[in-house]
């Protein structure tokens, strides 16, 4: 799974580059305007780890985007802070987190919150795909009664036959 | 001369009013007479103890006798040849630790000798006559190293605890130290530049930066100087901020010569 990692500071990069990625396919943005860009990429990262303090836009700025409409619905963002106050954190949430890290980080906790991240973004896809699938089992479903009409008006050139068939299966 | 009678170093007042011994003990390693009693008979006005030393030699003696708290030195003449005298300091508490905090002096500052001296091993620059002021935003900075004793001393550098955070990898740990070292000069310069143009974002920031990276690698006291700092520009109120700044380069020296013998 894709993971995006903002973090202005190359020591904190570092760190959650090697913690994260080995489970992860990570990519990296070094300030809040590249992180934005990047997850609105079409195949980009549904999972990101935002430092809060950042140049260009800061990690509680980039959640706000993304969660105004049109919002990237699916994307699971784990805000990274030092700012322990309750007040704080609740702005950070406010702002459209799913999540919190405060710093220094527990390498424990940040592999558990992620890998919570993850079971969330593939439940989301498979929800996805699924009613993908349904949408695709109606379309067809619809198409072969549109079939139907065609062959019997094709039989009867009635119209009230016509119109009880297709209030019938309508 | 009579500053410096018979061996090349004097002492200077030791005894407060109540007659106990009060101030640092400090190294004034500089031949330009003039300068030297104006800093000596300054420092002496605030009660410190004070040798003189004339020359490299003399300096690298006095600091092989005595324990200092904090040493001046001339950069500039070439019997100082204050490059070579500094290394041999350093060298010798690489061997036996300890970090006595040394403050470069030059006559005639050009724009590049803060930077210079700094990268050749001085916590701290001052172009000649060293101020009052200066002397007292040195003095405060050095005044975290109070006489405690060895076994109450916070640790410098909790590794271990950094290790715990890197889940013990070592490889990890070589390389994140040396991106903090990397980066760390660079800060403390953004914090100073921000005190010159009293920019109190800059400082926050600066100090924000350091203090995340020096949580993490459990640097537990030059952390707090930084939260302070950020604090305070924050609160944009730099007043105070020039003595931190000073602590906090002292600070990071200390760790500096510990954390490069991994």
């Amino acid at each position: 799974m894709k993971l995006l990692i903002a973090e202005d500071d190359p020591f904190f990069r570092r760190i959650l580059e090697q913690l994260l990625g080995s489970e992860f396919e990570i990519s990296t943005a070094v300030d809040g305007n590249v992180a934005w860009t990047m997850l609105q990429e079409n195949d980009g990262p549904r999972l990101a780890v935002l430092d809060w303090v950042m140049p260009g836009m800061t990690g509680p700025e980039v959640c706000r985007l993304v969660r105004t409409p049109p919002r990237l619905a699916s994307a699971y963002l784990i805000l990274l802070t030092d700012k322990n106050r309750a007040a704080d954190i609740t702005a950070g949430l406010r702002a459209g987190a799913d999540d919190y890290l405060t710093k220094p980080f527990d390498p424990g906790e940040l592999r558990a919150r992620v890998g919570m991240a993850r079971r969330i973004v593939e439940l989301q896809a498979d929800l996805a795909t699924q009613v993908l699938a349904l949408e695709d089992a109606l379309q067809r479903e619809k198409s072969i009664r549109w079939a139907t009409i065609v062959r019997v008006q094709a039989r009867t050139p009635d119209y009230r036959v016509l119109t009880a068939y297709v209030f019938q299966i309508f | 001369m009579s500053w410096s009678a018979g061996s090349s170093a004097i002492w200077g007042q030791v005894h407060n009013d109540s007659g106990e011994k009060t101030g640092r003990r400090i190294l004034i390693a500089e031949n330009n007479t003039a300068n030297s009693i104006l800093l000596l008979r300054t420092l002496e006005s605030l009660n410190h103890q004070v040798v003189i030393a004339s020359n490299g030699q003399q300096a690298l003696a006095e600091f092989g006798a005595l324990s200092f708290d904090l040493i001046f030195i001339d950069m500039e003449s070439p019997e100082m040849d204050a490059f070579a005298t500094i290394q041999t300091i350093r060298d010798r508490e690489k061997a036996e630790g300890g970090h006595v905090p040394i403050i470069g002096m030059t006559e005639h500052p050009s724009s590049g000798d803060r930077e210079l001296c700094l990268s050749r091993g001085t916590d701290g620059y001052s172009a000649k006559p060293v101020s009052l002021e200066e002397i007292e935003t040195f003095l405060c900075a050095v005044a975290i190293s109070e006489p405690v004793p060895l076994w109450r001393r916070p640790i410098l550098w909790d590794r271990a605890k950094a290790l715990e955070r890197l889940e013990g990898d070592e490889e990890l740990l070589r390389e994140v130290v040396s991106i903090f070292l990397e980066g760390k000069p660079k800060m403390l310069a953004q914090m100073e530049q921000a005190l010159l143009d009293q920019t109190p974002k800059t400082l926050e920031l600066a100090a924000h930066g350091l203090k995340g990276e020096l949580a993490y690698l459990g640097v537990v006291e030059a952390c707090e100087t930084a939260r302070q700092l950020e604090g305070m520009g924050k609160k944009q109120e730099l007043d105070n901020a020039k003595v931190l700044v000073a602590r906090l380069r002292i600070q990071l020296s200390q760790v500096d010569g510990i954390m490069r013998q991994i």
